[in-house]
């Protein structure tokens, strides 16, 4: 039996943690309702451990997780709730918070709280991968409005990007309401992505208000809270991070499921090859209330027909699309042959910039789970306009048979592409406004982040959105 | 172990302010824990001692509750409202190490507090914060509690704030100020609150200013409210309002309403919720420059059962039930703001939504979005809401929101407060040229 690499999930602040508790128990759940053994034993294996049996107790499932948060309430009720209610727990030694706080002030994390934090949580994690027979890496779960997911889960990411150079960091951030949680939440959330996008291998990113609308528009909830909020987030990430085969295309149509992935997070160094740009977004399809699961039937053809459309059209759930945006006709099949023939030739500057009017990747990675996958035609995923150029193999497939949230066909798109460029637009443009009238920034300059900081912030920020504007000049 | 706040009531106002507070705040736990144990949400405001006045160890949730003792200091340099605090029925949650107290009083003389009493009894005053202070595990703020109309609370008050953000300055100050209204009863009332006002704007971190106009115009609607829906509700509820009609007096329906203030802006740092909002969240948010800080709050939901003192009565909720619609639309009204301002008609730098029980975020947002198009909020601040969400509801209530805003109309309140002390300072000074003009 071959080993499978660890995954470390480090939970920051109220957000991270109670979405942590409500991943974990996602996967092990999805995973135990395949009915496969083997499947079952992977996930374990990558997201939790077993204590040792003895004489007096079973052993025991306990989560590769390390719990933070800047006060007590949160961390104590999500180890008591895994304690009492899921069948897997948290390890007690791995939880480590403080007092008072971190009011919602970003530098006050990063500067202040950042530091003691880190002395605490470094030999957790140092002792989550000693128990490990291979590490694969760390998932960073938290939000960026606040100040303990963004500003010390910023400075926990530096510190494990220096103390562990070669394994994989992935942040899974989650973005607040456009419409407000917290006032200085466009501060938070530019200090947060301009510091960490230079540390971390891949940061994915998930939208309140995107969410919200899943749970109104698609699964008709009618009363939402960030507990059922909370369950979507975790079905979209478990749909990326259950083991999964590397699938190929085969010439016919239909995909092949060849060699297990054997780290999840190596697809994320293929998404994100290019270190000017690791900002992925995630769509899922499909979204179904759950008294309807079981008399959907659908196929991969009219499943995939949707999910590309929204990726060309940048929507997050698949209804009322603008389908009048299509790829140009005149570039067809043969792509990957067509790709490698571009690569090196030189084309000249288009005379006049045209705005996009579809969304243009870096890469993607399509994660197919259920049956009937020989019926699953990727091909139209390759098309050559969805990506820039210099894109080399954009698109990775992955898949296994076994279904998701008991749907009998479900896929994910990880995709680095100009999705992410709207959002960041929007939060920048509100963050210059505040900071042109200078309001809130004594509380940052308090803790040391003074102009220089803010300025050097924004045009990091700034840099990374025109990089992924540029992607469509380049088609 | 959550984070301790440590109350200073000041003055005679602040004193029967910080009783009603205690008194309400002994219900809001009991009404939380059934067992009686010494829960962490209770280490916020008391201390669970034994008979010798040692701490007993750290609040599990598990140890019974021994003897409480509020973590407050109680200051007043007249000895009447402290005597009858400590005869009264919560007076065993202070001993007398958190008091202190003089024989003359101020004579509702700011300068005599500031000047007088501030410094002969920093000593005192110091050790005593200190003290208090040791006992606490993580200190999160101060909280003061005083008038400024008067010569204690005001003077005094102020003169403490002062020191403690000397000596404790990475400690949070929460000052909630009474300011005296038109027909004030003390003469010198204006010259009082524009010197406290000058200290206020110097030394505190958050300013959460209350009105007695503003506060018995809302005890008085409320009143007429609930009479209406008792002798709409049933006949024989009618009968029973034929009994006692007013529970209390008007200045403890009014107390009761300042008190619930500090309860519901400290619910989320003591209970659990979706969405938790510490105080220094607040400051974070609220205050866009260092001393733009004074905020305008309004109250809905847990005020309705003024007319029923928690220990007894038929509550509130049975005869008048607020919706979230009608939450939102109260807390943005002129009627329910806590001082005499309208705030609908100026300019929000920012605000807060302090939710508490039975509500949801479809229902939050929903109500968010209608709200806002009716209000006006600055440039570069076009969303600017903090929103928090306590499960815990207030006593007697299914729900209640507090909103408090950094509104730009709290200038026409300090526009009249300068005016009354420009008034009084003209004729002062002009009857003493006057009177030099005689004897020349």
């Amino acid at each position: 039996m071959a080993v499978r690499p660890v995954v470390a999930t480090v939970q920051l602040g109220q957000c991270g943690n109670q979405l942590g508790l409500e991943l974990h128990d996602t996967l092990l759940r999805e995973a135990a309702a395949s009915g496969d053994a083997a499947f079952l034993r992977d996930t374990q294996e990558t997201f939790f451990r077993t204590t040792e049996t003895t004489s007096s107790s079973q052993g025991k499932l306990v989560a590769r997780a390390v719990l933070v948060d800047t006060e007590p309430k949160v961390v104590e009720g999500v180890m008591e709730t895994a304690r009492r209610s899921k069948g897997w727990q948290y390890d007690a030694r791995n939880a480590y918070h403080q007092q008072g706080g971190a009011a919602n002030n970003w530098s006050f994390g990063y500067k202040h709280l950042g530091p003691t934090v880190w002395s605490n949580v470094a030999d957790m994690i140092r002792r989550e991968f000693e128990a490990a027979d291979m590490v694969g890496g760390v998932l960073l779960l938290g939000s960026l409005a606040g100040g303990t997911g963004s500003g010390v889960g910023t400075y926990v990411t530096e510190m494990l990007r220096s103390e562990y150079r070669k394994s994989l960091l992935l942040n899974g951030v989650v973005w607040p309401y456009s419409t407000g949680e917290v006032i200085v939440q466009n501060y938070n959330v530019c200090l947060s992505l301009s510091h960490v996008m230079q540390d971390t291998d891949g940061v994915i990113m998930i939208e309140n208000d995107h969410i919200h609308d899943i749970c109104t528009k698609l699964l008709h909830i009618n009363h939402v809270t960030f507990s059922s909020m909370n369950s979507v987030i975790s079905q979209h990430l478990a749909n990326i991070l259950l083991p999964s085969n590397r699938a190929v295309s085969v010439p016919l149509g239909g995909v092949s499921l060849t060699e297990p992935i054997r780290n999840f997070l190596d697809p994320v160094a293929h998404l994100c090859c290019h270190p000017s740009y690791k900002f992925l977004t995630l769509k899922t399809i499909p979204q179904m209330p759950s008294n309807t699961l079981a008399f959907c039937s659908n196929t991969w053809p009219s499943l995939l027909k949707h999910l590309r459309q929204m990726l060309i059209v940048n929507a997050h759930i698949d209804e009322a699309m603008d389908w009048s945006v299509q790829l140009p006709a005149d570039r067809e099949s043969g792509i990957l042959t067509r790709m490698s023939s571009r690569v090196g030739a030189r084309q000249p500057p288009t005379p006049q910039y045209q705005p996009p009017h579809h969304i243009v990747s870096v890469s993607n990675m399509l994660v197919l789970r259920g049956g009937q996958l020989s019926t699953a035609d990727t091909v139209p995923f390759t098309h050559r306009a969805l990506y820039a150029p210099w894109s080399f193999s954009p698109l990775l497939v992955s898949g296994n048979h076994w279904p998701l949230g008991g749907c009998d066909k479900t896929a994910a798109l990880l995709s680095n592409s100009q999705a992410v460029a709207p959002s960041i637009d929007r939060v920048l443009s509100k963050a210059l406004l505040m900071y042109d009238a200078k309001a809130y920034v004594h509380h940052y300059a308090t803790h040391g982040i003074d102009d220089e900081a803010f300025t050097n912030a924004f045009m990091a920020l700034e840099q990374a959105l025109a990089h992924y504007k540029e992607l469509s000049g380049s088609t | 172990m959550p984070r301790e706040l440590i109350t200073l009531q000041v003055g005679q106002c602040g004193n029967q302010i910080g009783c009603k507070f205690w008194d309400l705040a002994l219900h809001e736990h009991a009404a939380n824990n059934a067992q009686a144990t010494f829960q962490p949400s209770m280490s916020t405001f008391f201390r669970n001692v034994d008979a010798g006045g040692r701490d007993v160890g750290m609040p599990t949730g598990t140890a019974p509750i021994q003897f409480l003792k509020a973590r407050a200091l109680l200051v007043d340099m007249e000895q009447g409202v402290l005597d009858q605090v400590m005869k009264g029925h919560i007076g065993e949650l202070f001993d007398g190490r958190q008091l202190i107290s003089d024989v003359s009083g101020a004579g509702n003389n700011w300068a005599r507090g500031f000047c007088h009493y501030g410094p002969k009894y920093h000593d005192t005053i110091m050790e005593k914060v200190r003290h208090a202070v040791e006992q606490c595990d993580s200190l999160q703020c101060f909280m003061l509690i005083h008038s400024l109309g008067g010569g204690t609370g005001s003077g005094v008050g102020t003169y403490v704030l002062q020191h403690l953000q000397d000596e404790f300055p990475n400690v949070y100050r929460f000052v909630t100020p009474v300011f005296p209204s038109e027909d004030d009863d003390v003469v010198t009332s204006p010259y009082n609150s524009i010197l406290s006002l000058a200290q206020l704007i110097d030394h505190a971190d958050c300013v959460l200013p209350l009105c007695n106009d503003a506060l018995s115009e809302i005890c008085a609607k409320v009143s007429t409210e609930e009479d209406k829906c008792r002798r709409s509700f049933s006949a024989s509820a009618a009968q029973k309002s034929a009994g006692p009609q007013e529970v209390g007096k008007p200045w403890e329906r009014m107390n009761m309403l300042a008190a619930q203030l500090l309860l519901d802006l400290t619910c989320s740092m003591r209970f659990e919720g979706p969405l938790n909002v510490d105080l220094n969240e607040v400051t974070m948010n609220m205050v866009p420059y260092p001393r733009m800080h004074f905020l305008i709050s309004s109250l809905t939901g847990s005020i309705m059962n003024l007319r029923d003192t928690p220990a007894g009565g038929q509550p509130a909720s049975h005869y008048y039930l607020r919706n979230m619609s009608q939450l939102f639309s109260d807390a943005f009204s002129r009627d329910y703001q806590l001082i005499t301002a309208d705030p609908k008609q100026d300019l929000y730098l920012a605000s807060a939504l302090l939710l508490r029980g039975d509500v949801d975020m479809a229902d939050i947002r929903q109500n968010l979005a209608r709200v806002q198009r009716g209000l006006r909020f600055v440039r570069w601040n076009p969303e600017g809401w903090k929103v928090g969400h306590c499960a815990v509801p207030p006593l007697n209530q299914p729900r209640s929101l507090l909103c408090i805003a950094n509104n730009c109309c709290i200038a026409d309140t300090f526009t009249e407060l300068r005016a009354r002390f420009m008034r009084l300072y003209k004729y002062q000074t002009s009857v003493v040229e006057r009177g030099h003009a005689e004897r020349r």
